[in-house]
């Protein structure tokens, strides 16, 4: 139940003047917009207008009806078909999986496709200007972010070296002692 | 699984889409009087609240699914005071009125008589409406509209072929509407 339900019903006053055409645009504007939203004023308005003889609808105006929606449904199997086949076209650039996201993305995301790729040039313009305004402030020299971040690097680089380079000195040296035991023992056999 | 992912066969939907169409012309042929009755005491615009009538049970159709199948009656009576609602909201942002429209307005607050603006007057203007076209416009719009001829029929009786008619006939009723706003201004 929304806001609009909880003001007053429309009485059966205020019916019978929006019935005779009496009621000014801002009380039918006012009264409409609860009965649109009301079941109970709703069937009373139905009521009330049943009372009175009924104008007879035109010849043509179930077949106009329809149309209508025959129009607009063959409209929304035209836009699907197109936006599929914007997004088969990305595909073929190795850019989207076309089927199940022609069926799934609803077609205002699909249409916005080509409008992405107009701006890409933009902003592939906008990096390298970007790119080369940090390049002439020094970002990228002997004191800017990338040397220090190498420097970095290879420090950790130079620690994890010598651990290493320790690990297999002392390996090494176990294994020297091995050899010398195994030695010894063959030596003795061969005796 | 269908697109939706609601896991439905074509054999379902099908059965599902003749159903609706079946309660829609039921609907049509209960209520549609009705509801351009509503329409017409709303707008005041016979041509205009007949596609307003026409509007409804479209988006009836459409909002099918979610309807739970009670007080139809109510329920399409909701949508035409919708679909009113916002004619009348467009309209009146289209219409900037002059002085002397304004205080046409004010004196125009009094309850009129049921009959005056549904019946017999209504009729009379129509048919001097129709009147006022030229031929081959004023006959079939005449035919149409007073004598609720369809223009199958008029075709067979004026011995013309039926797209004619029907070209003569959205023409008509164009200039039929555009002269009924003409009076209303």
């Amino acid at each position: 139940m929304n806001h609009r339900m909880i003001e007053q019903h429309v009485t059966d006053e205020q019916l019978l003047r929006m019935r005779g055409g009496a009621a000014t645009p801002e009380e039918a504007d006012r009264w409409l917009d609860h009965i649109a939203d009301c079941d109970l004023c709703a069937q009373r308005m139905a009521e009330l207008f049943e009372e009175i003889p009924q104008l007879e609808v035109t010849p043509l105006f179930c077949e106009s009806v329809w149309r209508e929606i025959e129009e607009t449904s063959e409209q929304s199997n035209e836009r699907i078909v197109v936006s599929r086949t914007i997004v088969s076209r990305t595909d073929a650039a190795g850019r989207r999986s076309a089927a199940v996201a022609g069926e799934r993305r609803p077609a205002a995301r699909q249409e916005r496709t080509p409008r992405a790729m107009r701006s890409y040039p933009f902003k592939v313009v906008l990096a390298a200007c970007v790119t080369l305004i940090l390049m002439n402030a020094g970002m990228f020299g002997s004191n800017g972010i990338g040397s220090q971040t190498q420097r970095g690097l290879a420090d950790k680089m130079l620690e994890s070296k010598e651990k290493i380079s320790q690990e297999l000195k002392d390996t090494s040296q176990r294994w020297s002692g091995f050899a010398d035991i195994l030695d010894l023992t063959e030596g003795d056999e061969g005796l | 699984m269908n697109e939706k992912g609601y896991g439905l066969e074509m054999k379902e939907v099908t059965i599902i889409l003749s159903r609706d169409k079946e309660t829609l012309e039921r609907w049509m042929k209960a209520y549609s009087g009705l509801i351009f009755t509503i329409c017409y005491s709303m707008t005041g615009d016979y041509f205009q609240s007949e596609d307003l009538a026409q509007e409804t049970f479209v988006s009836a159709y459409r909002a099918m699914g979610s309807f739970d199948g009670k007080k139809e009656k109510a329920w399409l009576v909701k949508i035409a005071s919708n679909k009113c609602r916002d004619y009348l909201k467009s309209s009146a942002r289209r219409m900037v009125p002059s002085e002397d429209q304004v205080f046409d307005t004010v004196k125009d607050t009094s309850p009129l008589p049921e009959e005056e603006v549904i019946g017999d007057d209504l009729e009379r203007r129509l048919k001097d409406l129709c009147g006022s076209l030229r031929e081959p416009y004023r006959t079939v719009a005449t035919e149409y509209f007073i004598h609720r001829k369809h223009p199958e029929q008029i075709a067979r009786e004026t011995g013309t072929n039926v797209k004619t008619v029907q070209t003569q006939f959205y023409r008509a009723r164009a200039m039929l509407q555009r002269l009924w706003k003409e009076e209303q201004l």
